[in-house]
């Protein structure tokens, strides 16, 4: 049997090995992220069948769990990390023949190293574990997104280095006053002894941790950061920040909020933020013309969407923040990668320079629309499936509070299916312009198509067949919801 | 405006933190308070100080905490300072400045004689000081600091000197890499990761303390090749 | 046949259609032909069958059904013989124009989505099919490119405006009732009680009348029917707004019952009743805005608001006759308004996409088949005797007199005279008239698009000498939806609903034709003159365009044009402008200023902290 811990320490062994390869041969070190994932990808569905009955506690140092740090592989963590490697695995493969300029060894590394963050956060046990893996994967994509060192990059990275390293910084003043507050890590232990402290300590520090996550799973009004910063990097490094990192953070969140802390009377609020940031994500994505700042904004919009599912505090309401995480990250990764190729072709990110692609770059195209009609949850891609279960949660509640709320949140995708559709119009419907310069090495190489044409085939299978995660998402949901049995199985009885 | 608004902003910030701390034992009742965190099952930290020395034989408390009870951490954190490196090295990468004027000027005789009269002693105090990391106050991470400030003086003081990059590479991932491992074989021999499973020896004696002063040896030339990477990288001459 | 099987032909149908356009477009043209007519057949044999099963065992935890019940077949056979009429039209059509594999899978996609539309067994299969419907139609309204694009949009945005509605209500029944199946909401909604069933009904009403341009939410339509491709059209107003029509007899007698439904409202103004006077309303505005269009399909697409009028006004009037003729009406107008839609294709293919009324006349003598068949159409959308438009009008008067509505009555007669209006001048201005030179030597339109002229002709007036074919089937439906079965001759109505025989009609008919033919050989015959004696009163013939149809209509349209402007377009524009303006005031939060961002972190802390000491959180 092997343990989960592999799934941090292999890829981390990996990227540590990455220079050394790449002393060898240049060409071999490029696959070594790919390599990496892949062996994530395969040990994390491998061990997802196990985890659905019972989350696997792993010790580190050979110490009982509230001793020492500890990974607890739960059904949300591995179903979470099995995507993180799903999507590292397809863009690292994109990656490939992607990059093409810059430090091509540094990005190998950092890109591995990213998604090892992303898996840590997934998997841990222990509150100050958390944070370090946040910050592993927040610095190694402050350096991505500046990774092409052109000033908008740069600027970007600058900027996200500000606001995430204030937000990291509120993360640990809160860790730091909760654990002055019970003396103890371990988030099991914490969730165990919480009951017996006053409310406002443990309130500020709930407040300091929401606002420091709250930068990185891009809420408003935390996330101004994100569309520069995700459009300015690489569109491979765009799609994991998209689909992956952000959803780090909202995962740290609901962690805390639920587990840790189990903090019911902050979910309203987090609903009402939930929906401001779909709305002011969707308006702002409404009029952009550069296409990956528009879908930089649509990525808040959707991370909105999330938050208010999960702050919905029902096993249905979490099921479908979940599968939506799982879905957005799909149809954003998708998305993202097919830009990419179209920005090469064209040199420009203007959406009108997307005239006629469909003629183009057929395949990119119909990638592209496959994604974006299961961004805006048509049938019957995957998004469908996952918007339909989120709003069955709200009205199942029954409470006039959160459906008005998704009346006024149902707003917003009516906008995003009015820019995305507008797009779509650009691709298949808009004549090419005739004196185009052709750039030749835009043409996508196979390992673009491969992942991309994967991607779409993912989304239309899920959506067809939402029965393939959907086993995973109810145990999921309980793994945040139901405190006291992940309190048990974490320290024993 | 601006400025009375963050002001206003941050008072308001503070008092919630003031608020916070006003419940922290302190006084009469704090007394009372921290007599209930006496116990070893409630405050970790006791705990660690009172049965560590027993548990890993490790004369250094603070080394034991940090590489074996939260040793993932350290790893982790190890790893962050690996991307920052890294990260730099990348942003840098593409625009090295041109000579500058300064550079013409040859160092004084003096000055890079006293540089590499002193290299090798800062070496000494540095891998002493990661050496007996599990011994004495100090470690991997100061350790490496100190080494790297080796590097430094050499690249201010000796400006024809330059670093060997790839060298310093090849140390930062053979370090990273063998951090992993020792961790890797704790799992494979004992089931756990980052298991002690070495002998632990006797206490106060050089080698004790079972895997940490090797993992500690690790972590000092890692940081200190990171440090120096990134003095490399700022120095703008090598790629 | 199951229903099942139908499905899995329908999208399997669009899906190979795709393939084999790859490899040859004569294959695909004749696959995606067999593939319609194959549907026609499949569908007809299943006549009178019942059935419902699952087809898609937990689907997110809810079991998908697919049933073959009276209503659904019923509209099923409707939506495929159109989709086939289209589909054999569209041969040439799109012959030689761009993405003629996206175009046939496009239309094949929105046929087989429509047919999944009237099978579903319950809600959630229905909105899966109704979303795949929507935005299939999309593609293939944006596919002429231009003006089309905007029109796509128009329609797409309002699409999905109601397609959250529709969600909201359905979800809020599954909430209640913790089933989506059709028949177990109907069994367990009868316990209901206080605003729920009013909230569901307008939810619904809102998705399903902007599918159907209810005024005031049809503004998406004339854009949209006039700027898809013609065959398109033909499906998107002949079938694609009954859809909505679909749906709200579905859940308004299928779901919520006729007993129910009586009672849905305030005591003093019933939902049914609103949905009768907006139904009046949608009658009586289009028709006078169809008057005044100048584009061909654009007038066709306004008369098809008013036409829906008629069927919401006969739906919402909740009579056994009412239901009758509002199912008869939706049938009628799917066949002559696809005929219409279809001649103005030939015209417009014919000429060059020209479907300017003002430029064109005299196609009689070009196209004389097409002629024929669109003066049919016309007579039967104005309900002419022994056309089946006659009917279904009829029936519609009938419950409207015998109910007691006569607002509701003579609004429906207004709406009448309008279209008598309208269909002449869209008659007389293409086909009637001089011949402009340019269009001397027209051929006629190709066989492929007279044939489904010819049948919907054929239907027209087959339906209205012997209304009791489909009179018959209506019957049953109507008897199955809780009221009393409608019995019908074969040739009209028995004394207990009121007399009609056409066959009275045919005499009457033969009577007055006997005596024109005997008028015309008793009287002297007509001696042919040369034009210049009668036309220029003895002057020479200009040489020009001396026939001129500009500006039909035009005293009415001083008197009423302004009026007659859609104010809620330039309602809903107008707010759309204003939305564009608060979204770019939003992108301002956004200010690029780091200082400012940080700002923001820190002020969300102060917030949650402020609001937690002040007791809120």
């Amino acid at each position: 049997m092997v343990s989960p811990i592999l799934l941090i320490a292999v890829p981390l062994a990996l990227a540590f090995l990455t220079p050394m390869v790449g002393l060898a041969s240049k060409s071999a070190r490029r696959y070594m992220p790919a390599i990496a994932m892949l062996f994530n990808f395969i040990v994390a569905m491998s061990l997802l069948p196990k985890a659905l009955e019972a989350p696997i506690i792993v010790r580190t140092a050979g110490w009982a769990p509230p001793l020492s740090i500890h990974l607890v592989a739960g059904p949300l963590g591995l179903l979470l990390s099995s995507l993180v490697a799903l999507i590292g695995l397809l863009v690292a493969i994109y990656g490939i023949d992607y990059i093409r300029e810059g430090a091509r060894a540094r990005y190998d590394v950092l890109y591995t190293l990213l998604l090892v963050g992303a898996t840590g956060v997934v998997l841990t046990g222990d509150l100050f574990n958390l944070f370090v893996f946040f910050e592993v994967l927040c610095i190694s994509s402050y350096a991505l997104v500046a990774y092409r060192g052109d000033s908008a990059g740069v600027e970007a990275g600058m900027k996200y280095l500000i606001q995430g390293a204030i937000g990291s910084s509120l993360v640990l003043i809160g860790i730091g006053l909760l654990y002055g507050t019970v003396g103890t890590l371990s988030m099991a232990d914490i969730a165990s002894s919480v009951g017996s402290v006053a409310g406002s300590r443990l309130f500020i520090s709930l407040a300091f941790m929401i606002a420091g996550f709250g930068v990185e799973a891009a809420i408003f009004p935390l996330n101004a950061w994100l569309p520069d910063a995700h459009s300015s990097a690489p569109s491979s490094i765009s799609a994991v920040l998209s689909g992956v990192a952000i959803k780090a953070g909202l995962y740290a969140i609901a962690r805390v909020v639920y587990t840790v802390y189990g903090a019911s009377s902050i979910l309203p609020f987090l609903a009402v933020l939930g929906v401001v940031t779909l709305l002011v994500g969707e308006m702002c994505a409404f009029a952009q013309e550069d296409i990956k700042r528009l879908l930089a904004f649509s990525s808040i919009g959707q991370m909105g969407l999330i938050l208010f599912a999960l702050a919905l505090s029902s096993a249905t309401g979490i099921s479908g923040a979940v599968f939506l995480i799982i879905s957005h990250g799909l149809a954003k990764a998708l998305l993202f990668l097919a830009t990419g190729y179209m920005i090469y072709r064209t040199g420009s990110r203007d959406i009108s320079s997307l005239a006629g692609m469909g003629k183009r770059m057929p395949i990119m195209s119909l990638c592209f629309t496959v994604g974006a009609f299961s961004l805006m949850g048509l049938p019957p891609f995957v998004g469908f499936a996952s918007k339909f279960t989120i709003v069955r949660a709200v009205l199942g509640t029954g409470s006039t509070f959160f459906i008005t709320l998704l009346a006024i949140g149902l707003i917003g995708t009516v906008i995003e299916g009015a820019y995305f559709l507008r797009i779509v119009q650009w691709l298949y419907f808009k004549p090419a312009p005739e004196a185009m310069p052709e750039q030749t090495e835009g043409r996508a190489p196979l390992t673009a198509l491969v992942p991309v044409g994967l991607l779409a085939v993912l989304i239309v299978t899920i959506g067809l067949l939402p029965g393939i995660v959907g086993r995973a998402l109810g145990p999921a949901a309980d793994d945040l919801l139901d405190r006291a049995a992940y309190i048990q199985h974490v320290m024993g009885d | 405006m601006r400025k009375q608004i963050s002001l206003l902003l941050l008072l308001i910030v503070a008092a919630g933190f003031a608020l916070c701390l006003a419940g922290a034992p302190f006084g009469a009742e704090g007394a009372r308070e921290s007599r209930r965190l006496v116990k070893d099952n409630v405050n970790y930290g006791r705990r660690y100080v009172s049965k560590g020395l027993d548990e890993n034989r490790c004369a250094n408390i603070v080394t034991s905490v940090v590489l074996n009870y939260r040793g993932f951490d350290t790893l982790g954190e190890v790893t962050i300072l690996f991307i920052a490196a890294l990260g730099l090295g990348a942003v840098l990468y593409g625009r090295r400045a041109g000579a500058s004027p300064d550079e013409a000027q040859r160092p004084s005789l003096i000055l890079s004689t006293g540089c590499r009269l002193l290299f090798p002693l800062i070496m000494l105090v540095g891998i002493y000081i990661f050496i007996h990391g599990h011994l004495s106050p100090g470690g991997g991470f100061q350790g490496g600091a100190v080494i790297a400030s080796g590097f430094l003086l050499i690249c201010l003081g000796c400006r024809k000197k330059k670093l060997n990059s790839v060298a310093l590479g090849a140390a930062e991932s053979l370090s990273g890499l063998a951090f992993v491992l020792l961790a890797l074989i704790g799992l494979a021999v004992g089931g756990s990761f980052l298991l002690n499973f070495l002998p632990t020896g006797k206490v106060y004696a050089l080698f004790s303390g079972g895997i940490i002063p090797l993992i500690y040896i690790a972590i000092g030339v890692k940081v200190g090749s990171e440090l120096s990477g990134i003095i490399d990288n700022l120095s703008g001459e090598v790629r | 046949m199951s229903a099942q099987g139908i499905l899995i032909t329908a999208f399997a149908g669009a899906g190979l259609s795709y393939a084999l356009g790859l490899t040859s477009a004569r294959l695909r043209e004749v696959f995606a032909i067999v593939v319609s007519v194959l549907l026609v057949c499949l569908i007809a044999i299943t006549h009178g069958q019942g059935a419902e099963h699952v087809y898609y065992p937990d689907f997110l935890g809810l079991d998908l059904v697919l049933r073959m019940d009276a209503l659904a077949w019923f509209f099923a056979i409707t939506v495929s013989m159109v989709g086939c009429l289209s589909v054999i039209f569209s041969l040439h059509y799109v012959r030689g124009k761009e993405k003629e594999n996206f175009y046939y899978f496009a239309l094949l996609l929105v046929n087989a989505a429509m047919l999944g539309i009237v099978l579903s067994g319950d809600l959630l299969s229905f909105f899966i099919f109704w979303e795949i419907m929507s935005w299939a139609a999309f593609l293939l309204i944006s596919y002429k490119r231009g003006r089309a694009l905007d029109a796509g949009l128009k329609y797409v945005i309002m699409s999905i405006l109601g397609s959250c509605a529709m969600l909201l209500a359905l979800l809020y029944l599954y909430a209640n009732y913790n089933t989506l199946v059709i028949s177990d909401l109907a069994q367990q909604i009868r316990s209901a009680a206080g605003g729920f069933p009013l909230w569901v009904m307008l939810a619904f009403a809102l998705g399903f009348g902007i599918k159907c341009a209810l005024i005031p939410l049809h503004t998406w339509l004339p854009d949209a029917h006039s700027e898809a491709p013609s065959p398109f059209s033909a499906v998107l107003s002949g079938i694609l707004i009954k859809m909505g029509i679909y749906g709200f007899i579905l859940v308004m007698y299928g779901v919520v019952g006729l007993k129910l439904l009586l009672e849905v409202g305030a005591p003093w103004l019933h939902f049914h009743t609103v949905l009768c006077w907006l139904g009046a309303i949608t009658i009586l505005i289009p028709t006078f805005i169809a008057l005044l269009q100048d584009d061909a399909k654009r007038l066709l697409a306004w008369s098809s608001i008013g036409q829906i009028g008629y069927i919401m006004l006969a739906i919402g009037v909740a009579t056994s006759l009412g239901l009758a003729g509002a199912l008869f009406h939706t049938l009628n107008h799917a066949v002559f308004k696809a005929l219409l839609f279809l001649a103005v294709g030939a015209v417009e293919y014919k000429t060059g996409g020209v479907r300017d009324l003002n430029r064109l006349g005299g196609l009689i003598r070009r196209m004389p088949v097409t002629f024929a068949c669109a003066l049919i159409g016309g007579l039967g959308l104005i309900g002419v005797p022994l056309t089946s438009g006659f009917v279904s009008k009829w029936l519609i008067y009938k419950t409207l007199i015998t109910e007691g509505h006569p607002f509701l009555a003579l609004a429906a007669l207004v709406g009448t005279w309008g279209a008598i209006l309208y269909v002449y001048k869209l008659l007389h201005n293409m086909f009637l008239g001089q011949l402009p030179e340019k269009y001397a030597n027209l051929e006629a339109a190709p066989f492929s698009m007279q044939l489904p002229l010819m049948i919907c002709g054929f239907i027209i007036v087959l339906f209205g000498i012997l209304p009791g074919i489909p009179l018959s089937v209506i019957g049953g439906i109507v008897g199955t939806l809780g009221f009393e079965p409608v019995t019908a001759t074969l040739t009209g109505f028995g004394p207990q609903i009121g007399p009609l025989n056409t066959l009275n009609l045919c005499a009457a008919f033969a009577g007055v034709l006997l005596v024109i033919v005997a008028f015309r050989g008793i009287a002297a015959r007509p001696k042919p003159v040369s034009q210049d004696d009668s036309y220029a009163a003895g002057a020479a013939a200009p040489a020009g365009k001396y026939h001129h149809t500009v500006r039909f209509y035009d005293p009415l349209e001083r008197m009423t044009g302004g009026y007659l402007r859609d104010w809620v377009d330039q309602f809903y524009l107008s707010a759309a402008g204003k939305a564009k303006g608060v979204f770019n005031g939003v992108r301002r939060i956004y200010t690029g200023d780091v200082r400012t961002y940080v700002m923001y972190i820190v002020a969300l802390l102060t917030f949650l902290i402020f609001a937690h000491t002040a007791g809120w959180l």
